[in-house]
């Protein structure tokens, strides 16, 4: 942007800033991490080190042998995102593709059924009775469909299929295609981007959802990863039962080896989606 | 011709007349799209709009066997109780104070990022960072949580170790209330300002390079682009943000305090969604629950519309 490089105190002081950020985000994983892989004994001598002394993974096997069983939930999980996304990606394109059409009669006023939900809401306890009497619950469906559309990246699509070019359309029409074949045959494949950012917004939002399955799950091998994780890290239920402390084990340790069972699926996907949100941020947010 | 051709001239002459019949024959012609759009709006009355019942069911005495309308109806007698309520006032004024919190220092924050990294011309160096300081924003609340309750825990972790170090006695950060506000909204800075910086970066991808070049030439120092270029290009960004802020600024946090708080944090902590789900799910106080609901409610909508409206005067491109 600059013709004229110089490297001054600025740039130190931007660096230095950012630098320090990130490593407070990188280094409390890392130190995580490092203790949940050191040997009981050398984790007793020195609790708080950030290079490797020794290497175990006895908190994990006792993770993965658990009673709250670490495997299934990561199944339970990735059906969830797995269907979920799915539904909401179907839902969410057939509205907004509707309402991006501008001479639909009435378009205005659905959108506006629609963005009133954005202001205005029952609140906790008739949405808890309405799943409850729909016997949605101790399903995956009471994890998924209650939370199939995002008004907000409803309207993220919308903007982004209201820009495309009217002639893509009629070229179809004149093809002979009716609407609902012009979307999934032309208007979504032309649409990646911003089809790949929302199902990245859903996909996360139904991996990370541990609210849904604590209202309305009971059945313990439908619990998804979040809830086995938040009973053996936050809610110490697990430890209880596994008695942690007939083993040689550290209570602290098997909570860190649970964090990091958390933050490996998250890190394995990562550099995968990474591109597509922040594409998918900038189209639909600017237009706000 | 094709029939979707006339279609096509249909729609096109609705400009110039436009009579019922014609508008009948538009919405026939458009039929495939009203069918698409049916499941979607199937979702939102039952979701959405079904749910708003609980307008009335915090009149009634309800309970769950007897549905709404099997239960009696007793007026205003939540509302009063709800007044009366000492912890629901704690809560809400928790809730106001973190909120006030979160929009003086984290709202800015996000914009200081974005600008940092604006400011960072190796791209090389800038990918880096913007990989690290996105990723935390994909981790649940319930992993962050964690680590914070590790790192700060008074056993092990590194405020331990530091003070052990330097002789004194480590302090019990997670259960002092007068701690908690502080950990909610520097864990949130810590999983969220990389992430929300994204929209504004993006903003400033898209100013005009001239305009650099324009003020390098007239001898602009750095802060002045900064001021006079920079900020001024993400305005209408920065206003719409702010908007939706305000409007969520309520039903903002339940994951987080529901993950990190305990019953000692409770006098500084406890917001007004950790304080409905406690009653209703705990205590069974289904329509006393509804009733701190709805004026929850009330209030969100009020915030978004006041600001909307007060954007609007002023100029600026509002939500709606």
């Amino acid at each position: 942007m600059k013709s004229r490089f110089k490297f001054g105190i600025a740039d130190i002081l931007i660096y230095l800033v950012l630098i320090i950020f990130s490593l407070a985000i990188l280094l409390p994983m890392w130190h995580i991490f490092v203790i949940s892989t050191s040997s009981p004994e050398v984790y007793l001598r020195d609790t708080y080190h950030l290079v490797p002394k020794s290497f175990s993974l006895d908190e994990y096997k006792r993770a993965f042998s658990s009673l709250g069983g670490i495997i299934n939930s990561l199944f339970v999980s990735i059906k969830v995102t797995g269907l979920g996304t799915a539904l909401s990606m179907l839902l969410t394109s057939m509205g907004a593709y509707v309402l991006s059409k501008k001479g639909l009669p009435g378009r205005n006023f659905l959108f506006k059924i629609l963005v009133f939900t954005m202001f205005f809401s029952g609140g906790l306890v008739p949405f808890y009775v309405l799943v409850k009497n729909l016997h949605l619950d101790d399903t995956i469906f009471a994890l998924t469909i209650p939370l199939a559309i995002s008004t907000y990246n409803l309207i993220i699509m919308k903007n982004y299929f209201a820009s495309l070019p009217e002639s893509l359309e009629e070229a179809a029409k004149i093809d002979g295609y009716n609407d609902v074949q012009i979307l999934f045959k032309i208007i979504i494949p032309v649409s990646k981007p911003v089809f790949a950012a929302v199902s990245l917004f859903y996909g996360v939002a139904y991996w990370n959802d541990y609210f849904m399955a604590t209202l309305f799950i009971s059945s313990n091998n439908m619990y998804p990863l979040q809830v086995v994780l938040r009973q053996m890290i936050i809610q110490n239920l697990v430890m209880a039962q596994v008695g942690v402390a007939t083993v040689a084990s550290n209570p602290e340790q098997f909570k860190m080896a649970c964090i990091i069972i958390g933050i490996i699926p998250v890190l394995i996907i990562y550099p995968f989606v990474q591109n597509s949100f922040s594409k998918g941020i900038m189209m639909g947010a600017v237009k706000g | 011709m094709s029939s979707q051709q006339t279609g096509t001239e249909c729609y096109k002459s609705i400009g110039r007349r436009f009579t019922l019949e014609k508008k009948l024959k538009l919405i026939l012609y458009h039929k495939y799209l009203y069918l698409m759009l049916i499941p979607v709006l199937i979702w939102y009355i039952i979701f959405c709009y079904v749910p708003m019942y609980g307008i009335v069911i915090s009149f009634q005495d309800y309970s769950m066997s007897k549905g709404v309308f099997g239960s009696t109806f007793v007026g205003l007698t939540h509302f009063k109780e709800l007044w009366q309520d000492e912890d629901f006032w704690r809560a809400f004024w928790n809730t106001a104070i973190i909120a006030v919190y979160r929009i003086v220092i984290e709202f800015p924050i996000s914009i200081v990022v974005a600008l940092l990294l604006n400011e960072i011309r190796h791209i090389k160096v800038r990918k880096t960072i913007q990989t690290i300081v996105y990723l935390p924003h994909f981790l649940s609340w319930v992993i962050v949580a964690s680590i914070f309750m590790t790192l700060l825990s008074p056993e092990s972790g590194i405020i331990n170790a530091i003070c052990t170090g330097m002789g004194i006695n480590t302090p019990d950060i997670i259960s002092n209330p007068n701690m908690f506000r502080g950990v909610l909204i520097w864990s949130d800075v810590w999983k969220e300002a990389g992430f929300s910086s994204i929209i504004y970066v993006a903003a400033m991808a898209s100013i005009d390079a001239e305009l650099y070049e324009a003020t390098d030439i007239d001898g602009a120092s750095r802060w002045q682009q900064i001021w006079y270029v920079t900020l001024p290009g993400i305005r209408n960004i920065i206003v719409i943000m702010f908007i939706l802020m305000l409007g969520q600024v309520l039903t903002w946090g339940f994951d987080q305090v529901y993950n990190f708080y305990n019953p000692m944090v409770y006098d500084k902590g406890d917001i007004i969604d950790t304080y409905i789900f406690r009653t209703a799910l705990s205590d069974n106080k289904f329509s006393f629950a509804a009733a701190a609901s709805m004026f929850k409610s009330l209030i969100c909508m009020t915030l978004l519309v006041v600001s909307n409206s007060v954007v609007k005067k002023l100029g600026e491109e509002s939500i709606y």
